[in-house]
């Protein structure tokens, strides 16, 4: 792990701490959903995350299909793993959210099935990219991380398509007082620099993997 | 790794202890607020016993709304601690097992460089 490594997941750790301390500490209690409101701090900047990430995994899949070279698919591969598990959190930390405020843990509502059809797309880049032999495994993920990439605004603009009344309209006026806005801004600016991190860590462990592979081919040849 | 760990623990010990936490409700300041409206009440509080005892059901019912409301917090949370760990978990073991497959390939090579 490089200094700059080292000195962004000691930043990450501790500006964790603050945002936890910001959350229960200092942001007031909102009126209607109370302290269940908590939720939204992690679970809309999960979001955010999973819209960059995937947003990564798509520019690399593009670059890679251009230039062809392997670091750019080891990028995209390792952006759109983040993506996912911060895809997971949405979608397990939304429906805590849905059963106290809607009464439900489930709709099929727009954003939340589209949500879910995003998160399967990647589970499936993944599950193609394990079957696959390396040199179609690149193209062939790259052309899915794209493909899977459309889904993002669908999520984004579901509520506005579709017209639900579940999740808020995108472009709503935001009534959040100044210390949730606050609270907000320092979560997410949280989970970028973790998202970063997560980045730099997963892309150095599959470079190395795929180092240790050509290494590997080539003693193997040379013994033989 | 184990940093994380241990500090992440420190947190979940943290968000257990706000789930058990007790209620904010205060019934010492809620006492006070009976005998304040009774001071300045026009009305005459003829039986305060029940009166007290309606207090205390809103009071025990507000507390249960809130422990409801804390542990749809806590329980989100921790949901979510979980699937942070378990990928760093997984991340982790991943960067074990490339240096144990590393250190068995740069032994590998050096014994095939040995032999003759």
């Amino acid at each position: 792990m490089g200094k700059s490594v080292k000195i962004l997941t000691v930043a990450t750790a501790i500006l964790l701490f603050i945002a936890l301390y910001l959350i229960f500490g200092y942001a007031q209690v909102e009126k209607t959903m109370l302290e269940v409101q908590k939720i939204f701090y992690l679970h809309v900047s999960a979001a955010i995350i999973v819209y960059l990430a995937f947003g990564v995994n798509f520019l690399f899949s593009i670059k890679y299909l251009i230039k062809r070279k392997s670091d750019d698919d080891l990028l995209a591969a390792s952006a759109a793993e983040i993506g996912l598990v911060f895809c997971t959190i949405v979608l397990l930390s939304g429906p805590i959210w849905a059963r106290y405020a809607w009464k439900t843990w489930w709709t099929w509502e727009a954003r939340l099935t589209s949500t879910l059809v995003l998160w399967l797309m990647y589970v499936g880049y993944f599950i193609l990219r394990s079957a696959l032999t390396e040199d179609k495994r690149k193209i062939y993920s790259a052309v899915l991380g794209i493909i899977a990439f459309f889904d993002v605004p669908i999520v984004h603009f579901a509520t506005k398509f579709w017209e639900t009344k579940m999740h808020p309209e995108r472009g709503s006026k935001f009534d959040l007082l100044p210390t949730m806005l606050n609270t907000w801004m320092t979560v997410l600016a949280t989970f970028v620099i973790l998202f970063l991190v997560l980045l730099i860590l997963q892309y150095q462990t599959k470079k190395t993997e795929s180092r240790y592979e050509v290494i590997r081919r080539k003693h193997l040849q040379e013994l033989t | 790794m184990r940093i994380v760990i241990v500090l992440s623990c420190l947190i979940v010990i943290g968000l257990s202890f706000l789930a058990i936490q007790v209620p904010i409700i205060d019934i010492a300041k809620v006492e006070e607020a009976i005998n304040d409206v009774k001071s300045i009440s026009q009305v005459n509080i003829a039986d305060e016993e029940t009166l007290k005892k309606t207090v205390n059901l809103i009071v025990k019912e507000l507390e249960s709304d809130q422990r409801t409301r804390l542990k749809y917090l806590v329980s989100a949370y921790l949901v979510i601690w979980l699937v942070f760990m378990l990928y760093l978990l997984r991340l982790g073991r991943q960067q074990q097992a490339l240096d144990q497959r590393l250190t068995q390939l740069e032994q590998e090579t050096s014994d095939s460089q040995t032999d003759p």
